[in-house]
Order: structure tokens, then C-alpha cells, then sequence
């Protein structure tokens, strides 16, 4: 896929997503309704980026239990303001109420706005924007192992749990938990294995310890434009939040 | 004629004792393509990993291109012997696929122009040209095994070594695989059971087995002796 | 227990990315300086191995309906030593935020801290004591249970403060303590049972992954070991002083609570309470997984392995 937004560096991709996400959790619940106003970046980074939004709303739902857990206690233990119903014991409170209404569009917001980021960027540019912000390379370079041999490991669990799955199972916990074990076992000395021939094939490239890397960043004319628009959206909000 | 990799009386045994080569000797010269065939166990791969030196042999002489197989000439060794492994995705470790071919001449200091360069050299030796921003996961088993060996061109070695180069391909990698093997000018030796890709690639094989070298000859007559492939667990073809 | 961007107010995530950020650089730094290169691939690979090791769901046997899966900082700790497993840790909670959007970003830095930092450098601490004091395979297979419910609990324990000091919580500090420590110490003991399992698995296969430590790793473990006992204590102790004198934003909602349920905890709902709690829940989970350690390598040596 490839879109303007997906273009932009990543550096700029990540500092305004980071900048947006603290505009968001940090808007107050007084103006609540006035929230809608971040829609506007994010609705156009979603339009530039031709993402379907469908797809990322799905991504939201599936990442919401933890949110919508808690905020679901909210109109039943946040005692103020107004009793909206009163079921025995329960009674529903207005102020708690719009204070779960207040995390879920919080909610919304964020992981939208981080799912268009993880959408558009490919993870290889991330890690060359973090080498750029000086994140300390064994970190970026562990970082570059586990996502190139992820999908190779969760292919081969993938392929034990199915083996596993097709072979009578043994009935109760103990018989899962064996399984289990199994299969971890197995999936730790195929991943140790693997590293001992990823090592020999890195030694065989004349590595020395020292990771050379390549810098293919460049911050161009779409970076800037984007970073000046973001800017003055900023200002913009900040204004009318201190109305 | 030079001498790319001398050989003579090399032994190599396992962690447990057990013994893996058993004066193991060779002459390569340099241009000179050699197929290492013998049955699983025989001592194949070991042998390869000696030529640059991942493993260290117990005893015997080791030389290639000239200079001693030794911890003070490692650097100088791993330039000059490119080693492909058996599993790609094993050799494949960075995020895209330029970042994997130019490892190797980053690693020998070569400055970013001349990387670039090499790196467009090598995938097009291999047919992949335009091939480089891709993620390593995305590539068939085919262009694994391109990338692969691009990554070892990319550091212009002298000595390509090569472990069951051919396996997990399907027909038409295969055939693109041979016809890349037939282009190269560098010395090959190519650890196989593919005895018919050993005939159209290579003039030379040597028949290992429990470790020990077992006959050392030109193809043409090597293969064509049956009974020799049968005592040595080899299919006749 | 990765949390959301929303529940972490910035006055608690931008502390919690900087703490982390700093760990994480001097992490870098001890790692590089101890380790074999050989490791950096290694550490790579046993992070993708911990990610699709997760996807494993287990029933909690003791909860109905609650899976768990294997966390693996502990697991790593035990393998890589703690700074090397914080460096895989905090990389998995980065790819899992970064691309899966499980957790936010900026609540990155406290998810790293919980899930990374305490999950393994006291984790790592528990585990040097048992190991070192207990001694031989038992007492690793103690240290492992051990180290497991201890980091896991803590590690809940600081989520749980975390989303309180944001004053994102809508119970009392007690109660969600309560309720979020003791599930996951229950879900440590069950992930220090596995991990012990499958270190044992791999110990027959590849003897040499898993080595026994020589003197000097074992002093140094014990003083690492006593390190963490007494940073633990002074932040411990810290927290606690500082928490029980802060306004009572903390208890407020506890104060108007008219919830039946949680009133129960209420009554005892003192800061120091629900640090004894956990404490409590600590020293449970420390005897049930000495005694589960004893049972276990009493089974593994009157059954055969079947492998």
C-alpha cells in the first residue's frame, strides 16, 4: 500500500501520533463534547492513508476488553451528580456515566491514531527512525531479530497446536498442561537452534560485534508540511480549550 | 593454475569424542567446480564450516586462497569464502532484503555508495533485481535461496561454498538455481544429494563418508560407477 | 494487564517512559559488556519464541472461563540473566504495542516497567536467593515458581497504582489490589509450574542451554539478589509512606462507595492494608510453590519421561 501518509518519515509519523495521544488523554472532562475536534487530524491521516476504516475499527474492538472493563464500573461506583436508575442496590450515576463515555472515545481515539501510525509505516523504518533517536542499538538490533523470526515461530506453534489438535487429547488439565509443555519445549529448542545457525551465517558475513547500519532516512518537503499543519491544529485546540 | 583451497590430513571430532572428519584431504584450484556428495551423517556440512572457519579443526593443514584457516586471518577468510547455508531463512536476519545483501560489505568497511552498488550487482546476478525493499517473510522458497546467495556475492568472494543448495526448491527454482550456479566464475564446492544437479554444475566430486574421503575423481566417472554410489549410500543415476 | 493509552495519565507515563528509557540504556550497556555475541541473535529468537509461546492459552483451573498463558520474563531471566531478559522484555512489549496495539504508546514506558522491569529484575532477585540459598535443582525449580507468583503480583501491584495515581480507577486502590494480586499470583505459581516443566523438557534435549552456574555466577546472583531485596524494600517502603500521606483522591471513591461488595473491603481500606494483602498473597504463594517444587521433582523422579 502506499499513500502520502505512508511516505512521511516515521520519525514525524511517531512524534505526532505521540503528541496527539497526550492531547487526548489529557482533555478535560469539562469539554467533553468538544473531543470531536481531534477527529480532524486523525480523520485525515485516515483519508490520506486510504486505510479502510472498517478494518481499523475492528482492531479497536478487539483491543477494547481491558478499557470497556473498566470504564464499565464507572457509572455504578463514581457516586456524583445525578441517580439515573436504581436497580436494588445498583444505582446509575450521570457523572459516572459520562466519565466511561469520556475513556471510551479516549479509547477510540488513541488506538486509532496508533493503529493508522502501525499501518502506514513498515517496522523496518521504525527501527531506522529509533537508530536516528539514539535508542541504544542492542535494543534496536534485538528488536529486528524477534520481529523477523516472529512470524516464523508463531507459524511453527501454529503447526504444533494443530499437530497437538489432531491427536486425541488427554482428557482434563493435566493432560492441556503436558501439551503444553511439550510444545513449548519443543518451540525453545527449535528457537535456540535456530539462533546457533542465524550466529554462524552472521559470523560468515565477517560480523564482529559491531552492527553497521545504513541510514535511509530523509525528512522531506510532505515531513515538514505535515509537522507545520499538526502544529497549527495544536495552537488551534489549545485555543479553544482555554476559551 | 593457483590453489584455492589446500587441504591436507584434516580431523574434526565432536563434543561428545565422536570422530567427525578423519584426514580429510583436497586440492581445489581456483575456477574449479566440486560437488562433496555422501550419504547423512557422512561429514559434509562439517567439512564446509571448516573452510571458513566457524569450526576449528583438531588437526591438519587448512589453506584457502592461499592464506592459513586461523583466528589472526578470520577477517581476510570470511571476505574471500562466501558460505550459503542450508535453511535461507536462517541466513535471511535483517528487516529487507537490501539490508541482508549489503551485511556482508558494511561488515568489510566498504562505504555506503559502494554498497549500494554492490548490492544492485548481486540481485541482479540472481534475477531480483528491484527486490530490495522487501520483507525476507514475504519471498518464496526460491527467492529465498536467491537472496541468500546474494548476500554472499555482494562481498565479491573468491570461494562460493554451498550446503544442499537445491533442497526444498520446486522444479522451476531449481532449474533457475542451476542455470545461476552454471553463470558463476568463482570456485565452487557444493555439499548435495542432487547427483543430477552435480552433473550438469559440476566437473569434479569427491565422495565422503563416516568422514573420511571415500573417492575423488571427475563426475563423468564417478557417477557413472554404481556400485561405488550404492556402498556409499548414494542413489545411481 | 498491558494498559491503554487512556488509563495512564501523562503525569504518570512520561516518568514511566523516562524510567524505563533509562533502564533500558543501562541495560544496553551491562548486557553489551557481559554477553557473548553469540546472545544477540539468541535474545532476538527467545523473544519471537516468548510471543508465539503466548498465544498458548491454559485454563485457570482455580477460575473457570479465565485462560492464562506464560508471561516468560522470569523464564528468560533464569536463561539470559535479568539485564538481557529486561532488553527482550521491554522489545516484546514494544512490537506487541507498535504493531499490535495491545497497550498504548505512551503508556509504553509504565508497561515496560511493570511487565519488564519488575517482572524481571526482581524476579531475577527472588530467583538468585532461592537458587542460591536452596541450591541444586530443586532449588532452582523453587526459584522459578517463586520468582514467578513474587513478579507477576508486583508487577499487577504496580499496574493497579499506576492507574490509580492516574486516578483512572473506579474502585479503591484496595480493592483492585486485592482482586488484581491475588489472580495473578495464582497465575504465577501456574507459570513458574510450566516454566519449570519445559526448562526440564529442554535440559534433557540440550544440555547445554541450560548450565548449572559456577561459583562466581552464584555469589554474584546472591548479591544481586540482595540488591533487589533492598531496593525493593526502599521503594516499597517509599511508596507506601508516600501514598498513605497523599490527599485523599486515592480513598475518595472509596468514601462514597455505596457498592455492597466493595464496602466489605472498604472498612479495612488503609493503604498499609492492601500493602499487608499483598504480602499475604506473597507468602501464600511462596509456600504452596515451595511445596509444589518439592512435589515436582519428587515426580520427575519417580516417572519415566515419556518424551
Amino acid at each position: 500500500m502506499n499513500s502520502p501518509v505512508h511516505r512521511l518519515d516515521p520519525r514525524t509519523k511517531l512524534v505526532c501520533t505521540g503528541l496527539f495521544c497526550m492531547l487526548v488523554v489529557s482533555w478535560p472532562q469539562a469539554r467533553l463534547g468538544w473531543i470531536a475536534l481531534c477527529l480532524l487530524p486523525l480523520g485525515a491521516a485516515v483519508v490520506i492513508s486510504r486505510l479502510p476504516l472498517p478494518y481499523l475499527l475492528k482492531r479497536c474492538v478487539m483491543l477494547s476488553p481491558l478499557a470497556a472493563t473498566v470504564a464499565v464500573f464507572f457509572p455504578f461506583t463514581h457516586a456524583s451528580g445525578q441517580v439515573l436508575a436504581s436497580v436494588g442496590p445498583l444505582n446509575l450515576y450521570a457523572d459516572g456515566l459520562l466519565l466511561a463515555g469520556g475513556i471510551l472515545a479516549r479509547f477510540l481515539l488513541t488506538v486509532l491514531a496508533a493503529t493508522v501510525l502501525a499501518c502506514s509505516t513498515p517496522f523496518a523504518s521504525l527501527l531506522k527512525a529509533m537508530a536516528t533517536l539514539r535508542v541504544p542499538r542492542l535494543f534496536i538490533m534485538v528488536l529486528a531479530f524477534l520481529y523477523r523470526y516472529l512470524f516464523v515461530l508463531v507459524d511453527e506453534a501454529d503447526r504444533m497446536r494443530r499437530a497437538r489438535d489432531s491427536r486425541t487429547p488427554r482428557p482434563g488439565g493435566l493432560g492441556r498442561f503436558m501439551a503444553a509443555r511439550g510444545m513449548l519445549g519443543m518451540l525453545f529448542i527449535r528457537a535456540f537452534d535456530r539462533s546457533d545457525r542465524i550466529y554462524s551465517a552472521m559470523l560468515a558475513r565477517g560480523f564482529d560485534g559491531n552492527v553497521q547500519t545504513m541510514q535511509q532516512l530523509s525528512f522531506g518537503r510532505a515531513d515538514a508540511a505535515a509537522a507545520a499543519a499538526f502544529a497549527v491544529y495544536l495552537c488551534g485546540v489549545v485555543a479553544v480549550l482555554r476559551m | 593454475m593457483q590453489t584455492a583451497i589446500n587441504c591436507r590430513n584434516l580431523c574434526f571430532s565432536y563434543h561428545d569424542g565422536s570422530a567427525a572428519l578423519r584426514g580429510v584431504s583436497m586440492q581445489v584450484t581456483t575456477g574449479e567446480r566440486l560437488a562433496i556428495v555422501g550419504p547423512n551423517g557422512a561429514g559434509k556440512s562439517t567439512l564446509l564450516l571448516h573452510l571458513n572457519g566457524i569450526l576449528q579443526r583438531a588437526s591438519g593443514l587448512l589453506e584457502v586462497c592461499g592464506r592459513e584457516v586461523s583466528k589472526a586471518n578470520i577477517g581476510e577468510i570470511r571476505a574471500r569464502v562466501g558460505m550459503v547455508f542450508q535453511h535461507a531463512d536462517d541466513q535471511l536476519f535483517m528487516p529487507t532484503v537490501f539490508d541482508d545483501v549489503a551485511f556482508g560489505p558494511l561488515n568489510s568497511g566498504l562505504p555506503a555508495e559502494e554498497v549500494r552498488r554492490r548490492v544492485a550487482e548481486a540481485l541482479e546476478q540472481v534475477g531480483l533485481a528491484g527486490f530490495e525493499s522487501r520483507a525476507p517473510y514475504h519471498l518464496s522458497g526460491g527467492e529465498k535461496k536467491s537472496v541468500a546467495i546474494a548476500t554472499v556475492l555482494s562481498m565479491s568472494p573468491e570461494v562460493l561454498v554451498m550446503d544442499e543448495p537445491t533442497s526444498n526448491l520446486d522444479h522451476r527454482a531449481r532449474r533457475r538455481l542451476i542455470r545461476l550456479l552454471q553463470s558463476l566464475r568463482q570456485t565452487l564446492v557444493i555439499a548435495t544429494h542432487d547427483l543430477r544437479m552435480v552433473q550438469e554444475v559440476c566437473g569434479r566430486v569427491i565422495v565422503l563418508d563416516g568422514g573420511a574421503v571415500m573417492a575423488d575423481g571427475p563426475t563423468a566417472a564417478l557417477l557413472g560407477d554404481s556400485e561405488l554410489l550404492e556402498q556409499h549410500g548414494l542413489e545411481a543415476i | 494487564m498491558h494498559m491503554p493509552d487512556v488509563l495512564v495519565s501523562p503525569a504518570v507515563a512520561l516518568p514511566g517512559l523516562a524510567a524505563s528509557g533509562a533502564l533500558l540504556a543501562w541495560s544496553c550497556r551491562k548486557a553489551a559488556r557481559e554477553m557473548d555475541d553469540r546472545r544477540i541473535p539468541l535474545m532476538g529468537v527467545l523473544g519471537a519464541f516468548v510471543f508465539a509461546a503466548q498465544m498458548i492459552n491454559l485454563p485457570l483451573v482455580v477460575l473457570p472461563g479465565v485462560s492464562w498463558h506464560l508471561v516468560g520474563a522470569v523464564l528468560m531471566a533464569a536463561m539470559l540473566g535479568p539485564y538481557a531478559a529486561f532488553i527482550v522484555m521491554a522489545a516484546i512489549l514494544t512490537i506487541q504495542a507498535l504493531l499490535l496495539g495491545d497497550g498504548g504508546l505512551l503508556a509504553l514506558g509504565c508497561n515496560i516497567f511493570n511487565m519488564g522491569a519488575v517482572s524481571c529484575f526482581l524476579g531475577y532477585a527472588v530467583y538468585s536467593a532461592a537458587t542460591s540459598w536452596l541450591g541444586g535443582a530443586r532449588g532452582r525449580a523453587a526459584g522459578i515458581v517463586l520468582a514467578s507468583a513474587v513478579s507477576l503480583t508486583a508487577a499487577s501491584l504496580a499496574a493497579v497504582i499506576q492507574i490509580h495515581l492516574s486516578g483512572k480507577s473506579p474502585v479503591s486502590l484496595a480493592s483492585a489490589a486485592w482482586l488484581m494480586g491475588s489472580v495473578h499470583a495464582l497465575c504465577g505459581i501456574g507459570e513458574g509450574v510450566l516454566s519449570v516443566a519445559v526448562l526440564a523438557f529442554v535440559a534433557k534435549a540440550r544440555p547445554a542451554s541450560v548450565q548449572e552456574r559456577s561459583p562466581a555466577e552464584r555469589a554474584a546472583m546472591r548479591k544481586f539478589a540482595l540488591a533487589g531485596l533492598a531496593v525493593s524494600l526502599v521503594i516499597g517502603g517509599f511508596v507506601s509512606y508516600w501514598a498513605s500521606s497523599l490527599p485523599d483522591g486515592l480513598e475518595h471513591a472509596g468514601e462514597v462507595l455505596r457498592w455492597p461488595f466493595v464496602e466489605e473491603a472498604e472498612e479495612s481500606a488503609s493503604f498499609m492494608s492492601s500493602v499487608m494483602t499483598g504480602l499475604l498473597t506473597t507468602a501464600i504463594a511462596f509456600a504452596v510453590s515451595l511445596v509444589l517444587a518439592a512435589v515436582m521433582s519428587r515426580a520427575r523422579q519417580a516417572v519415566p519421561e515419556r518424551s
